[in-house]
């Protein structure tokens, strides 16, 4: 009986203590194959638990290979929370962001292949006002470089570890706040000439500064790491009603490298790190065609600003005007032995002298319901220009010689939705491009007289066109289907030889369709929480960025996609 | 079987989880969920189905917001793009309330995969609805879900 008793008594206090555990997750599943060996099978689940203050956080990956990325089939990710009263405990893979990210911003994009968190400890105890975290773990960072044997587009071969620990401490008004951040660095720092590892000490401070107010905000960040380098962040808003117009401004200066050296990190240490993910103060574009000229910000060496103004004009259509400027610091010259070294450059301001890497973009943007919100528009315009390297800058008393690479492009993103009903829906993405590309070569020197542009692509410009038509019906399903083409490109793409799947021949009658891209995709809302997609085609490979971040995606030719998301 | 039950039941709850105002102040979800049901909206400005979305958002945030209901925008934009968030957000006069997770930890807390994703959570933090993505047509579906919550006859 005393044995029933205990066991009936265990019973209803595991049953109680369990009523009040809750598990909740989600799971994806994606598997490629294409003709071009652009193979991949990348599965997660994610699980997350609460019970009372506890919070709890699992993330498998069963990935050979993924996308992007190195394989992995085991525990990813986890961490254990505990909250009571102000305080919060923090244990396993954190990930959190300090001010505007100049000193510490964690990310775990996996589109890019970014991870920055640490596994580690945070210890964080906040009131209404005031605030104070204390932070302490390891990260271990692999990056693609050139550098280094192995290179692979895909497949990061470069490894380096970071032990941190650091605070933070602010305060909090009614409508300011203030914060102190301070960190320190220990890098393992693999040097492959060497063949050993450098442990490199850093230490990085910042204090930053924000006002919210009704009809304007402030923010303003300052960060110093280690002896030489700094950088400045501000961004503010005014509001007129429902206009608004902001600006942002950025002052980037952790290190200074040569144009040959500039985006190597592997034999040039220092700089910023790769967990000071700072704002990038221009428009990132998320459509096909701009998406592939987003500038490639350089966290070392870049200032500039960012303007704008954004308000209705008419039936609740939104009008978007927007300007971004940015360029290096210094300009850099070579001399009688052909070594890079710093000359004069621009203070606080960015240069538009094309040995200074300038870019510019001018950006305008439509968008709002038309017929009763039958008709939902997008129509922008973008002109942007980019001196993306310096290739030679020699100048004398009296002569100069120069090349770089710039790029310089007008493009028209549009973006219709037309809904018959409460039910079926088409959608057309059309997105047109005109390209220039290509390397701008001066020289005054007698005999060597010469003012060339030689574009990369075989014509003088590349126009390029995207169209997307789908069809929709809610909640169930959409089909849709995406042509990507070209008239030209560069002579690596052009002497590749693709073959045109189904879609493609079926296009050529129209168009030569040698620089056609063309993909079919469906996707099915199984339930609520449950969907499937399913596609067919090619997709061109290029530059793709996300968070600032830019990667090679390389193209996806005549293959299958298959992608399944469900959470319970 | 006894013990298989309450782990049912304990299931799709949520936790009492801290949100982040623009402003930078933070609050707590269950002081929204003593009103009434909550709808949590992640999106992001550059997430073109989430911008179609939110007139409807804001449709039912001034309608049902008398039974208590509220919806709470999470915007996942990172650093790079947060400060365009209250521009967007004043320049369309949406009334609903909107917070930060520019890390999307709440994101994944949550279970967010994809952009737009839905929540709709009781009263008692039990999650009755959720949907991933937006096409056109799906507010219809949502308003049903949150007339439901609020025991609303339709």
């Amino acid at each position: 009986m005393n044995f029933l008793r205990r066991l009936i008594s265990a019973i209803i206090i595991v049953c109680t203590a369990f009523s009040q555990f809750s598990i909740s997750g989600n799971a994806s599943i994606g598997y490629g194959k294409s003709q071009n060996n652009f193979n991949f099978s990348e599965n997660s689940i994610d699980l997350n638990g609460y019970w009372n203050n506890w919070t709890g956080w699992l993330q498998f990956e069963l990935s050979d290979p993924p996308q992007l990325g190195r394989d992995m089939k085991a525990l990813r990710k986890f961490r254990a929370e505990y909250s009571i009263n102000s305080y919060t405990f923090k244990l396993g893979d954190i990930y959190e962001y300090w001010g505007k990210g100049l000193v510490l911003n964690m990310v775990d994009d996996q589109a890019i292949n970014l991870d920055t968190g640490i596994r580690g400890g945070l210890v964080s105890w906040s009131n209404d006002n005031y605030y104070y975290d204390l932070l302490i773990g390891s990260q271990t960072i692999w990056r693609n470089s050139n550098q280094v044997i192995g290179f692979d587009d895909r497949v990061p071969n470069y490894r380096i570890d970071n032990n941190i620990y650091g605070s933070r401490a602010g305060i909090n008004f009614d409508k300011t706040s203030i914060g102190f951040h301070f960190l320190k660095v220990n890098e393992n720092h693999p040097n492959p000439s060497f063949k050993k590892d450098d442990i490199i000490a850093h230490q990085l401070y910042s204090i930053n500064f924000n006002y919210y107010g009704q009809s304007s905000d402030i923010n303003f960040e300052f960060a110093q790491k280690d002896k030489n380098g700094f950088g400045i962040y501000a961004d503010g808003n005014i509001y007129l009603s429902a206009w608004s117009m902001g600006f942002a401004y950025k002052n980037y200066h952790f290190a200074e490298l040569s144009p040959y050296d500039r985006w190597d990190f592997v034999n040039n240490t220092g700089g910023a790190l790769t967990f000071q993910q700072m704002p990038t103060v221009f428009r990132e574009h998320n459509t096909s065609l701009l998406g592939t000229i987003t500038h490639i910000i350089d966290y070392n060496d870049e200032l500039g600003f960012h303007i704008s103004a954004e308000g209705p004009i008419f039936g609740g259509t939104l009008l978007s005007l927007q300007y971004s400027q940015s360029s290096r610091h210094n300009e850099w010259i070579m001399d009688e032995n052909w070594e890079w070294k710093k000359s004069g450059g621009t203070k606080g301001f960015p240069s538009s002298d094309p040995l200074l890497n300038p870019f510019k973009e001018y950006f305008a943007e439509i968008n709002g319901y038309a017929f009763g919100k039958k008709l939902y528009f997008v129509v922008g315009y973008a002109n942007t220009e980019d001196v993306v390297d310096i290739y030679l800058n020699r100048p004398s008393d009296s002569y100069q010689s120069y090349s770089y690479e710039f790029l310089e492009a007008k493009t028209i993103p549009t973006h219709f939705t037309y809904r018959f009903n409460n039910t079926y829906s088409i959608d057309l993405l059309f997105e047109y491009q005109e390209k220039k590309k290509g390397v701008n070569l001066f020289s005054n020197y007698p005999q060597l007289t010469q003012d060339l542009f030689t574009s990369l692509y075989l014509n003088d410009k590349q126009i390029n066109r995207f169209i997307s038509l789908g069809v929709a019906k809610s909640p169930r399903w959409s089909a849709t289907l995406s042509v990507d083409y070209s008239n030209t490109d560069e002579r690596v793409v052009l002497e590749n030889n693709r073959k045109n799947n189904a879609f493609e021949k079926a296009l050529d009658k129209l168009w030569d369709t040698s620089l056609t891209w063309a993909n079919f995709e469906m996707v099915f809302n199984v339930n609520d929480k449950t969907r499937l997609s399913i596609s067919y085609g090619s997709q061109r490979g290029g530059v793709f960025c996300s968070n600032g971040v830019c990667r090679y995606i390389q193209p996806f030719e005549n293959g299958y996609n298959l992608g399944i998301i469900s959470s319970f | 079987m006894a013990l298989a039950v309450p782990i049912i039941l304990g299931q799709s709850k949520v936790p009492n989880i801290k949100l982040k105002k623009l402003n930078g102040k933070s609050v707590m979800l269950q002081d929204y969920l003593k009103s009434g049901p909550v709808l949590i909206n992640f999106w992001a400005t550059w997430c073109a189905p989430c911008k179609k979305e939110m007139v409807y958002l804001d449709q039912f945030e001034k309608k049902y917001t008398k039974n208590g209901f509220s919806i709470l925008a999470v915007s996942t934009d990172s650093q790079k793009s947060l400060s365009q968030v209250r521009s967007y957000i004043r320049s369309k006069k949406y009334t609903f309330e909107v917070f930060q997770d520019p890390n999307s930890q709440i994101f994944k807390k949550l279970n967010g995969n994809l952009m737009p994703t839905n929540i709709l959570i009781s009263k008692e933090g039990q999650i009755l609805w959720q949907h991933y993505g937006y096409l056109p047509g799906d507010e219809t579906q949502l308003e049903k879900e949150i007339r439901s919550a609020l025991k609303i006859d339709s």
